[in-house]
């Protein structure tokens, strides 16, 4: 048994303790010199965070009251800032993709930038207006832009010789496309060697292929649309590729393509002849494909007259709800937005600046030779964006079923999207319910601060 | 209760009270809010609003829902068997007296210690259906080996073949078991000319029945959680035909990329539930099958 005196002071320590663990918060840190740090969680890895590393380098030699550090916040980032924001301990600053953003505008954990980008004369006239567009939600701006990119065919132009076409002279329609794919094509037996193209590589962008043909996944407003004609006409040609190849060869070539960042990647390893790839696939093919003679095009569309078409998505910095040190949080997205920063990241990254205008030496350093494509691609107006709403990812999972039932199962295209239609439409409908519960007094919140 | 007593009692509970307050504010307290918030809808960064059970009527014609309860089942009914014959067979190979047995134990028991990341990973490598090293041993031996990771037919195949690699927990307590068994019944046996297959029947198996209990109730709550695997070897989305989409990737998909705690609440508390009922149907069972030595 322990002295009476003793055991009457282990629940004043349990008291003072429970005390101090409810009570406590993030004290703010500083650097030795005094200036506030700043956390900035960004989901580049690699070379990526080398690149954002040297902006921030530059900001903090320049600021006497901030320093940026830099946390990489790895897979599933986007989880770990939802949790760190619910429980009011977010980062200063953070790194954001564009499809997540409407979920967490409508449910108030960014802060809406306006006030602040015309304080310090900053407006969103400075940017592509695509680029633009997806940073903002109910016409206020929730992010900026970092490295926007844009999709195009890469093809490899020694292969188009081999077969007898014109390497300067890209597919412009998609009948186009599968007639060069069917000629690139290499069977041995009843086994391909090597394939010309196929909607399954990368497997990135499977639920987008509509947009190529027209189709839009909602009316933009309340009701969604993957059952139009023109949907349905994309995912028939995505079956026309089974019916043309098997299932059985095209997963040879898709299970080849389970590591993008490998030689063994079939367009570097010279089986695969053409795939849709984005702006950054210059930085894999110097490391994975140097003897490559590659070539670039939009995209073709069903109709020529469609093109050029493209899908257009960005990285973003955003303040979070509940940022410890706005000002500071401003002060260093401000720095990363000066024109010279943005080039410097996005040659690094081997993408486009997402600024209307651009340096002349941005083109001459860009180590690719094609990056006024993806640039111009930006801008056009077929290109799309991803639609304004907090369901999007909940009903893109439900687009990617389509695109396995129809090429895998052979599952009739009407029918499977019809199907899709009626799900994704109660997931428009809940997200559309949840946004109106809160939506006027959110948006007047917005607009007075 | 004497003065003496009642003082050992509160002192026994300051003592405690640090797992108490811990229990209650990190276990208790989030598990009655999950149920509060399974009638909800919940973002996480919004407060929750009432719905009702609207949550549970949904999952109902939540197709993604009962696909995801249909693989986790299946998964479970072949790898939970296969898992517990494997490992029972191995700790009865490992329990005899040969060369080098203390090397092969080291050998089956070192896979389990591999993180489940890193041997997702791995086995992403081995089971590539273009270039992996198992399709490559079938292809050396005349057989052509399937497109394990991108046929929906193969996904779950590969899964429970991969589950096998982490049998060597249960093998090292089913070899503590097996050390418990008295030698004389062994001896008695010998006696009256039993062979090895009868005094596994009568003699071992009953002899560490509570071992099995226990592997297999662990083995069941264990699978029926299996997330790591199928999420690092194929999309959030379960693959092709959502053939990977385990019953916790489903939830954790609700909660944190679809901004629904609230259905994602309601999913875990139905898991809690079967768990739970899984769990007592095993105890009534093992109350006939399951002998305690010492009782």
């Amino acid at each position: 048994m322990f002295p009476r005196a003793k055991t009457h002071r282990l629940p004043l320590l349990c008291a003072v303790v429970g005390l101090l663990v409810a009570c406590g918060h993030r004290g703010e840190e500083r650097t030795e010199d005094g200036r506030i740090v700043l956390k900035y969680w960004e989901k580049w890895a690699g070379f990526e965070a080398e690149a954002m590393q040297e902006i921030i380098d530059a900001y903090n030699e320049q600021s006497d009251e901030y320093f940026v550090e830099y946390i990489e916040g790895g897979a599933m980032m986007d989880q770990k800032l939802l949790i760190a924001i619910a429980g009011d301990t977010p980062p200063d600053v953070a790194g954001f993709w564009s499809d997540r953003m409407v979920g967490y505008v409508q449910n108030g954990a960014l802060e809406p930038l306006d006030g602040l980008m015309a304080s310090s004369g900053i407006s969103e006239d400075d940017y592509l207006p695509r680029v633009m567009d997806t940073c903002q939600f109910e016409g206020f701006t929730w992010g900026l832009p970092l490295t926007p990119a844009t999709l195009a065919l890469f093809y490899n132009r020694d292969h188009f010789r081999e077969a007898g076409l014109d390497p300067d002279r890209p597919p412009r329609t998609i009948a186009e496309l599968d007639d060069f794919a069917a000629q690139l094509t290499i069977w041995d037996g009843n086994k391909i060697t090597r394939l010309g193209f196929s909607p399954d590589i990368p497997g990135w962008w499977n639920n987008l292929w509509p947009i190529w043909f027209g189709g839009r996944m909602w009316d933009g407003i309340d009701t969604v649309t993957v059952n139009s004609p023109a949907n349905i006409e994309a995912f028939e040609w995505v079956q026309s590729y089974e019916e043309r190849y098997t299932v059985d060869q095209l997963d040879v070539f898709k299970a080849a393509s389970n590591n993008f960042d490998s030689p063994q990647w079939p367009f570097f390893s010279g089986r695969l002849s053409m795939t849709l790839q984005g702006t950054w696939m210059t930085n894999f093919l110097e490391w994975h494909g140097e003897d490559i003679d590659w070539g670039v095009a939009p995209m073709p569309a069903v109709d020529e007259s469609l093109n050029p078409i493209s899908f257009l998505q960005t990285d973003m910095i955003i303040i979070p709800r509940g940022c410890p040190h706005p000002e500071g949080a401003w002060d260093f997205i401000q720095f990363t937005q000066r024109q010279e920063n943005l080039e410097r990241l996005n040659i690094a990254h081997q993408k486009f600046s997402p600024l209307a205008e651009v340096s002349d030496s941005f083109y001459e350093e860009h180590p690719n030779p094609q990056i006024d494509l993806f640039r111009e691609l930006a801008d056009s107006p077929g290109t799309y964006i991803i639609p304004p709403l907090s369901a999007f990812n909940e009903m893109q999972a439900e687009m990617w079923q389509v695109f396995y039932a129809v090429l895998k199962n052979n599952a009739d295209p009407t029918e499977r999207l019809t199907a899709a239609r009626e799900i994704m439409q109660r997931q428009l409908d809940r997200s559309i319910v949840r946004w109106e519960r809160v939506r006027d007094e959110r948006v007047e919140q917005w607009r007075q601060m | 209760m004497t003065r003496g007593d009642r003082r050992n009692l509160r002192n026994g509970l300051l003592f405690v009270s640090p797992w108490i307050i811990g229990f209650a504010v990190f276990n208790v307290w989030p598990l009655l809010n999950s149920l509060y918030y399974s009638f909800c809808d919940y973002s996480v960064l919004n407060p929750p609003v009432f719905i009702g059970a609207s949550h549970y009527r949904e999952m109902l014609d939540d197709a993604a829902f009962q696909k995801s309860i249909w693989n986790t089942l299946i998964f479970a009914a072949v790898a939970l068997p296969l898992g517990m014959f494997t490992a029972l067979f191995l700790a009865l190979m490992l329990h005899g007296d040969f060369r080098g047995r203390t090397a092969f134990r080291a050998i089956i028991f070192v896979p389990s210690l591999i993180p489940l990341v890193a041997m997702a990973l791995l086995m992403n490598g081995l089971f590539n259906g273009d270039y992996g090293v198992i399709n490559w041993v079938l292809e050396s031996i005349g057989l052509e080996g399937p497109n394990w990771l991108g046929s929906p037919k193969w996904m779950k195949p590969a899964l429970v073949l991969m589950s096998l690699y982490g049998v060597g927990n249960a093998v090292v307590i089913y070899l503590a078991g097996l050390q418990d068994v008295p030698k004389h019944l062994y001896e008695s046996a010998d006696i009256d000319g039993a062979n090895w297959l009868q005094k596994t029947i009568h003699i071992t198996l009953p002899m560490i029945s509570p071992v099995i209990y226990f592997n297999l109730m662990i083995s069941c709550i264990f699978i029926l959680q299996t997330f790591v695997q199928p999420y690092v070897m194929f999309d959030y989305n379960g693959g092709a035909d959502r053939a990977a989409l385990f019953y916790t990737m489903h939830l954790i998909n609700q909660g944190f990329l679809f901004l629904r705690m609230g259905y994602a609440c309601a999913m875990a508390w139905v898991l809690f539930v079967a768990i739970a009922v899984l769990t007592l149907a095993a105890h009534r069972l093992s109350s006939r099958r399951v002998h305690y030595g010492g009782a």
